[in-house]
């Protein structure tokens, strides 16, 4: 029986997790989940921000990272579009980040933020680390044109901001590695900086936040239904939660199987 | 229309990568081929975008002519497809070695060492900050080969910090299982609601 129980078709386990993900999505429960502190200390930050502040919004996740990720940005930036007065730069050093902006910005249509006035798409900067350090030099040599081809100097939004040093805040949205904002932005420039990454990323990345360089961290689409939750706009991220929680049991219940039947057969395999 | 198709188009990649569950299949390969196609073709157009506001804009606008220092440091690379000219093609990664090299020491001694250290000098006046400071400490000794581990307090020291790494390791799972799982919710909504519109 045990012996069995370390052998179960991997397949059986894909079948529960599947039924875990549909049935929780097409009824939802409404299970209680709680708000870590480190996206309290992101809504805290962005809500405190004052009118007429400017921050820089970095979408930097490729598709593969898109369900965790994206549903972080669209809850920030309904936020910031619908309850806040803040300009918002927009850049990425993904190639793929353009076209999440682009989805992001039709997703929360309907606001009154004006385009060249209140955001600005400045678009994409190869050379990773380098391009984050050569746009927050100087955004008017990194980005001559914005996403729509249009001179960025020609744009009202850009008329106080030179660099990052003009920057209140930034905040980035990466699945690879945020350490690169830290060093040249927070670091260099002293801007105060959050991120929203995928959930694997998030244990290396709690030094940054611990040591206050970092002010706050959103993890993957939990961090995103906490958002959704505390800016009141609950959506997809916070339907999925229940989904999520169902999968969490199956897999804790398989590692539990899977501990029972190993300890149990251990004596038969060390023959004694 | 043209999103309807968009739809029924990513509804099949995803059947098709989700496929590979069961077992490895044709329908699965041809997807995956033509993910990998569909990802080099825009970072091409991405990267044909960036040279037009780079380079070709700087050079036809503003007579930038310093801007042709990077196309032939560019082309340079290049030259490692041709026989008895490769070498050429050292000089620009020395460059982008050298300039990487050098952006990134400039931030790490700060905002890595210097920064991370400082987070650990904090008074042991509450309990986490006394597992933040023991642990730390500990870690750092397990990576420290010089003393024998045959001495007492560094063995029990290592032992210690092998265990806070274990945590750290336990943690990491637990959050590479919810990204796996997040990502599959993805999916399997975007297939119930975009698709079959059950949601």
């Amino acid at each position: 029986m045990l012996t069995k129980l370390q052998n179960i078709d991997k397949r059986i386990i894909y079948i529960l997790v599947l039924l875990a993900i549909i049935i929780p999505l097409v009824s939802p429960m409404g299970i209680p989940f709680s708000i870590n502190a480190t996206t309290q200390a992101v809504f805290d930050k962005i809500d405190s921000l004052p009118d007429g502040s400017t921050i820089a919004i970095g979408i930097d996740y490729s598709p593969g990272a898109a369900p965790q990720i994206h549903p972080q940005a669209k809850a920030v930036l309904n936020h910031l579009f619908y309850s806040k007065n803040v300009k918002i730069l927009f850049t990425s050093i993904a190639t793929t980040g353009p076209m999440f902006t682009n989805q992001l910005l039709d997703e929360i249509a309907g606001h009154d933020k004006v385009y060249g006035t209140d955001y600005i798409h400045l678009g994409y900067l190869p050379g990773v680390e380098t391009a984050i350090s050569a746009f927050a030099k100087d955004f008017y040599k990194a980005f001559p044109v914005d996403e729509t081809g249009g001179n960025i100097a020609d744009f009202p939004i850009m008329k106080d901001v030179k660099s990052a040093a003009d920057l209140d805040a930034m905040l980035v949205f990466t699945a690879s590695e945020p350490s690169q904002y830290v060093r040249q932005i927070q670091g260099a420039y002293g801007v105060p900086l959050a991120v929203g990454i995928n959930s694997v990323i998030v244990s290396t990345n709690m030094p940054y936040v611990n040591s206050g360089q970092m002010f706050g961290l959103m993890n993957g689409l939990r961090g995103a239904a906490e958002y959704e939750v505390l800016s009141e706009r609950p959506s997809e991220a916070t339907a999925s939660m229940d989904a999520l929680s169902f999968t969490h049991m199956i897999v804790l219940a398989f590692i539990i199987i899977g501990n029972i039947s190993w300890f149990g057969t251990r004596k038969d395999k060390e023959g004694v | 229309m043209l999103g309807t198709v968009g739809t029924w188009l990513a509804a099949i990649g995803t059947l098709a990568m989700m496929s590979f569950a069961w077992r490895e299949n044709p329908f699965y390969r041809a997807f995956e081929h033509i993910y990998i196609g569909i990802g080099a073709g825009h970072a091409t157009v991405m990267g044909w975008q960036n040279i037009q506001s780079n380079l070709i804009r700087p050079l036809q606008v503003d007579r930038h002519f310093l801007s042709l220092v990077p196309l032939v440091l560019g082309l340079l690379l290049y030259t490692r497809f041709i026989k008895g000219q490769a070498y050429l093609s050292r000089y620009p990664i020395a460059v982008l070695v050298g300039v990487g090299t050098g952006l990134t020491l400039r931030g790490t001694v700060g905002s890595q060492l210097v920064e991370q250290v400082k987070a650990t000098m904090i008074p042991l006046n509450n309990i986490n900050n006394i597992i933040l400071v023991l642990g730390t400490t500990a870690t750092v000794l397990f990576f420290y080969f010089t003393a024998k581990k045959s001495n007492k307090a560094m063995g029990v020291t290592s032992k210690i910090g092998r265990y806070i790494m274990m945590i750290a390791f336990g943690a990491t799972f637990g959050n590479a299982v919810m990204g796996r799982m997040s990502m599959m919710i993805g999916r399997v909504t975007f297939l119930l609601r975009d698709w079959l519109s059950i949601l």
